[in-house]
């Protein structure tokens, strides 16, 4: 799994890994989707352009979460699968796939009120790279 | 749970409930911390995250007294749940942080005449008329869209932008913490996304630990004090629900706390948790944030008297009488996640000082000029609910909570277990039928926000509301006991 959950008392966190930048950004925002909606439930039919700008790249991974989850909240688009474009310490650029909610098909998870910056961590180690984020749930 | 490492070893028994980490524990700790427990919960229950968070928490520039925690505090983001803080005004800090994303996330009882044998009858048909007039779970809309004057109205205005509507009535706001409204509240200070985020989510519950329950009394322990607050005594029903901002106060936290990362270093604060960024209190992010929470703050008032409006409804429908005649008078409607200017006593001088409580009731003891006139003789009530298994309680504020945590208490019982542990935990057990088993029908979307919920994942409330009452710091009032409930 390119993501699993960590455990927190009152919240959830994610531990997501990637060979590249663009993949460790692709996996963590994989482990949101699926957190917010079963993904065996989404399909992909509907592409969606996401760009996201942040001072530095810890705030980049927030806001990029943030984004994902404020589409779910506000436009009501489910995504499932997403491939960064491009990347830098403060831009991204990425295609996400998915579809409008249909809450007679989708199962839905938890529903996250925000991305915290709480422990929160974006490095490269021996085999890549790594991110940990804890949502609030 | 390992009970070897860091904090948990360098704290003090001041007295029975109460506990010290001295500033020496960690390098930039401007005060102590203080925790409020038992014995047996400092070895069982509480975190070392949380003690952790306590001492970050302690770190924040102009915090007087105490970095204080309450008894039922646990491992949070920034502050932990359960923390209670209070900076110097003008020289102190306000962190949105230290309010949490839920601002006005807070509790509502209601009354009724009914006996537990009049609703147990009809209480699956009035579950489910709840169940569909306050829509609940991830995605839920309200019945009510906001336009955007109706939305700076709902943030200027709060509960009463709902009584206006025909959502209650005055006498409600006379029994609700600010009368349901804080003043200061400038919707300019909201940008688009917020408005966005809670345009269709005013009447809702949300998700999460957010519930709606029929109960009945248990137990009362003051009767002077429940008779003040129509609390006639066991067997009585009573509505007690539990639900904030949604997400306009949800992405109003989150826009303030990436504006004021950026601003730490022109205030030359640092800080140990990004979380836990903040600014001081009259600076133009500190101003500013503080009126864009109180317009979520007015929000979650507007949205605890849309759902107050529902639940009569609900019961006029069911018992086919109006409300009045059923006796359904609010009792009170607390906060438990806010940042308050509050005037207190420090070091026998009056200050003004800012009081976050996150994840903490204001329990105000008796006399106090805050509390309304028709509580003031026996204090302001504070609402702890428990866990849907088991029982809430209803207190008043105690004649030590000034003097010892800034006129606060506890807030509920606190988690014990994560949400994945808990599902874990109660994996292939019908949760639902073991409540009804027990004679508690239960409603949600699904297994798992019951399983995430269940008595299992919760420290005992009975033990919190001791240690709090121990502490002077609330007297307890009334047990109150589930009969239905509906998880979000």
């Amino acid at each position: 799994m390119p993501y699993k959950y960590l455990e927190h008392t009152a919240d959830t966190g994610i531990i997501a890994n990637g060979r590249s930048l663009a993949e460790v950004f692709e996996s963590a925002a994989e482990g949101l989707a699926a957190l917010l909606c079963e993904p065996d439930t989404v399909k992909e039919t509907t592409s969606r352009e996401i760009t996201v700008s942040a001072p530095e790249l810890e705030a980049l991974m927030v806001d990029w979460l943030a984004e994902i989850n404020y589409q779910f909240e506000v436009d009501r688009f489910a995504y499932r699968r997403f491939k960064v474009n491009r990347i830098t310490e403060t831009e991204l650029r990425a295609t996400g796939q998915g579809e409008p909610i249909d809450p007679k098909r989708h199962r839905f998870g938890e529903q996250v009120k925000a991305v915290t910056y709480h422990q929160l961590e974006v490095k490269r180690g021996a085999d890549g790279w790594s991110a940990r984020v804890i949502l609030d749930i | 749970m390992a009970r070897t490492t860091g904090a948990i070893r360098a704290l003090k028994q001041i007295d029975e409930t109460l506990w010290e980490l001295p500033t020496s524990y960690k390098q930039g700790m401007r005060v102590p911390g203080r925790v409020f427990a038992s014995e047996r919960m400092m070895r069982e229950a509480v975190e070392d995250q949380a003690l952790e968070q306590m001492a970050n928490v302690a770190q924040l520039p102009g915090i007087v007294g105490y970095s204080l925690a309450m008894p039922d505090i646990h491992w949070g983001y920034g502050f932990p749940i359960g923390g209670v803080a209070a900076t110097r005004v003008p020289d102190g800090v306000i962190s949105p942080g230290g309010v949490g994303f839920d601002i006005n996330c807070g509790v509502r009882l209601v009354r009724t005449d009914l006996t537990e044998e009049e609703v147990r009858p009809r209480l699956e048909t009035l579950i489910s008329k709840l169940y569909a007039n306050v829509p609940s779970g991830v995605g839920s809309e309200g019945m009510i869209r906001l336009s955007a004057r109706d939305a700076d109205e709902v943030m200027r205005r709060g509960a009463s932008w709902a009584v206006a509507r025909g959502y209650g009535v005055d006498e409600d706001l006379e029994v609700t913490e600010e009368r349901g409204c804080m003043a200061d509240a400038d919707p300019d200070t909201v940008g688009e996304r917020p408005r966005k985020r809670g345009a269709e989510q005013i009447g809702t519950l949300g998700s999460g630990n957010h519930f709606l329950e029929v109960q009945a009394v248990d137990q009362v322990f003051e009767s002077k004090a429940a008779d003040a607050m129509g609390i006639t005594g066991r067997g009585q029903v009573v509505v007690m629900f539990h639900c904030g901002s949604r997400g306009f106060g949800h992405q109003i936290c989150e826009d303030y706390v990436r504006e004021i990362s950026g601003m730490l270093p022109g205030y030359g604060i640092s800080l140990p948790d990004r979380q836990l960024a903040c600014a001081p209190v009259k600076s133009p992010e500190g101003r500013n944030y503080l009126r864009a929470m109180r317009c979520a703050a007015n929000f979650a008032w507007a949205n605890r008297q849309t759902i107050l409006h529902a639940t009569r409804e609900s019961f006029e429908r069911e018992f086919g009488r109006s409300w009045r005649q059923l006796g359904m008078h609010q009792v009170y409607d607390v906060s438990h996640n806010m940042a308050k200017i509050e005037e207190h006593e420090v070091e026998g001088k009056k200050s003004t000082l800012c009081v976050h409580r996150k994840g903490a009731t204001r329990s105000f003891p008796p006399g106090h000029e805050d509390i309304p006139e028709r509580y003031r003789a026996i204090g302001q009530p504070v609402l702890i609910p428990g866990d849907m298994g088991r029982y809430s309680f209803l207190c008043v504020g105690g004649p030590d909570a000034l003097e010892k945590s800034w006129g606060s208490a506890c807030h509920g019982a606190g988690r014990v277990q994560s949400r994945a542990a808990a599902r874990r935990h109660l994996k292939g057990r019908d949760i639902r039928a073991e409540l009804a088993s027990r004679g508690i029908v239960a409603k949600s979307r699904g297994w798992a926000s019951l399983a995430e919920e269940a008595t299992e994942a919760y420290k005992d409330v009975e033990e919190v509301v001791r240690v709090c009452e121990r502490a002077g710091l609330v007297r307890n009032v009334a047990r109150l006991r589930p009969l239905g409930v509906i998880t979000g």
